[in-house]
């Protein structure tokens, strides 16, 4: 039913009324905008329910569908998401607020080509563009097979310089140079100024059947100070390749 | 307050009309549907507030209380997508209808209790047919150990006794199913064990649409919880 628009001096239909009443209120509600002959006409993404200081108390539904939801930092949300589609040195987000995220998520699926390594290849995250590695430092615990079927291998490092907040390391003669080898990470950073940014990361690599390296990360960066406004996924001597899929999370 | 129903020929009072207006917009807002005789009633679970072409730009609200599920443009959120908690002991614990294509990654929260076991294991789509590598890592109070293997009937996590796990999975098809994890176990107030690793399921192919889980003796007791999130 449209909505009747009254006129002056008219009758009103009873009935008008009453479905003027129920065009508002039954029935699925929308935004809607007055035209220039006085009816309402639904309309996308213009208008609020409710506001910044007048909110609804709780808002009761059984499935919400929106483009964006932020909350005090009771959820996770996708800041940031990039596929390569051909090879790249790197992989940077920019326009980021540290301060407003407080804690950062990185998730990370990474192909690396396949040539002979002559030295170690590491993944690391850097900040604000700053690669300085006494600006960093890392410790980490790993587990590797050479070639598959051989014994295994446990390595522990510390240092008080690193590329970034390194998270995993792709080790020279270690099966995983190999073209099938692929890489998953997970990466918490606390970005919030004034605290330590500190990042963990768990880290694995895997050919199609066997599992490669699992690999554990502390990092830090030094400054306290500086708001994070980028964060940039490096590695070392080589690039990442295409369907390298990169995912920056953030609590809101 | 009561919602009028005018009818023709009927001498309205301003406080009807008035009354008509705050029915409709004070206080809490309510779905409504036509009911007899002109009248709002209220339902539940029925209509929807703005719609697919037609959104609000922003909802401003304190509490978003949700029964059912949420969804983002870009599977921006990670909803909890299955969920249980053991009330008896149990040598398995299976999610099916599940949907990896869908989610393109599990994020599994796993609070365990074993009876007894000697590795937890996850199967995907039942195949245990030695299409799993896995290598995980492992410290006690007083050492570590590693292992590293192949065409393993199930991929191996290690919680070992009463324990917390988390477990990201890549789901996607064609992308190669690969999770990693970390985990720790706690006993009379103390940390025992913590652990961490990763692995691969050898099947690219096939959507993922069940997990079991089992811990390779007796299973786990009464209390065991474990939450799956996928990507919305």
């Amino acid at each position: 039913m449209p909505l009747i628009v009254f006129k002056d001096s008219t009758t009103a239909d009873a009935q008008d009324m009453n479905d003027n009443f129920n065009f508002i209120a039954a029935g699925s509600i929308l935004p809607m905008t007055q035209t220039s002959e006085g009816k309402l006409v639904s309309v996308d993404s213009a208008y609020d329910y409710g506001a910044s200081a007048t909110t609804w108390q709780k808002l009761h539904t059984v499935k919400v569908d929106a483009n964006s939801i932020t909350s005090t930092k009771a959820l996770w949300r996708l800041v940031s998401e990039t596929t390569l589609t051909a090879t790249a040195a790197g992989i940077e987000f920019t326009g980021l607020n540290g301060d407003a995220y407080e804690e950062m998520m990185l998730l990370g699926r990474v192909v690396t080509d396949s040539t002979s390594m002559t030295s170690d290849h590491v993944f690391f995250v850097t900040m604000n563009g700053v690669s300085t590695t006494s600006e960093y430092a890392v410790q980490r615990v790993s587990s590797f097979i050479r070639t598959v079927g051989s014994t295994k291998t446990e390595t522990a490092s510390n240092s008080t310089s690193a590329y970034g907040l390194e998270l995993h390391v792709k080790k020279t003669g270690v099966q995983e140079h190999t073209a099938t080898a692929q890489y998953m990470f997970k990466t918490n950073v606390f970005t919030k100024t004034g605290q330590n940014r500190v990042s963990t990361s768990r880290s694995m690599s895997g050919s199609a059947t066997t599992a490669l390296s699992s690999n554990a990360y502390g990092g830090i960066w030094f400054d306290t100070t500086a708001t994070i406004t980028s964060i940039k996924f490096e590695i070392t001597s080589v690039s990442f390749q295409a369907n390298t899929n990169i995912q920056l999370w953030s609590a809101i | 307050m009561s919602f009028t129903s005018f009818s023709n020929a009927q001498t309205l009072t301003a406080s009807d009309m008035n009354d008509n207006f705050l029915f409709i917009a004070d206080g809490n807002r309510l779905p409504y549907t036509q009911g007899a005789a002109g009248t709002l009633t209220a339902v539940d679970d029925t209509y929807d507030l703005g719609g697919s072409t037609t959104a609000w730009h922003t909802v401003y609200c304190d509490n978003l209380n949700i029964s059912g599920t949420i969804s983002t443009t870009n599977k921006s959120m990670w909803s909890k997508i299955a969920s249980t908690t053991l009330s008896a002991t149990a040598a398995l614990i299976t999610f099916s209808g599940l949907d990896g294509d869908l989610y393109k990654q599990f994020r599994i929260m796993f609070r365990g209790i074993w009876v007894a076991g000697s590795v937890d294991k996850m199967t995907f789509n039942a195949d245990s047919t030695g299409n799993y590598t896995s290598n995980i890592f492992w410290a006690s109070t007083t050492s570590f150990q590693d292992s590293v293997n192949q065409s393993l009937t199930a991929a191996r996590f290690w919680g070992l006794n009463s324990f917390l796990a988390n477990i990201l999975i890549d789901t996607a098809t064609g992308k190669g199913r690969r999770y990693i994890y970390d985990a720790t176990s706690v006993a009379a107030g103390a940390v025992t064990n913590i652990s961490f690793g990763g692995g691969v399921w050898y099947d690219a192919v096939n959507n993922i649409t069940s997990i079991e889980f089992s811990n390779g003796s007796t299973g786990y007791a009464a209390g065991t919880e474990v939450k799956i999130w996928g990507r919305v």
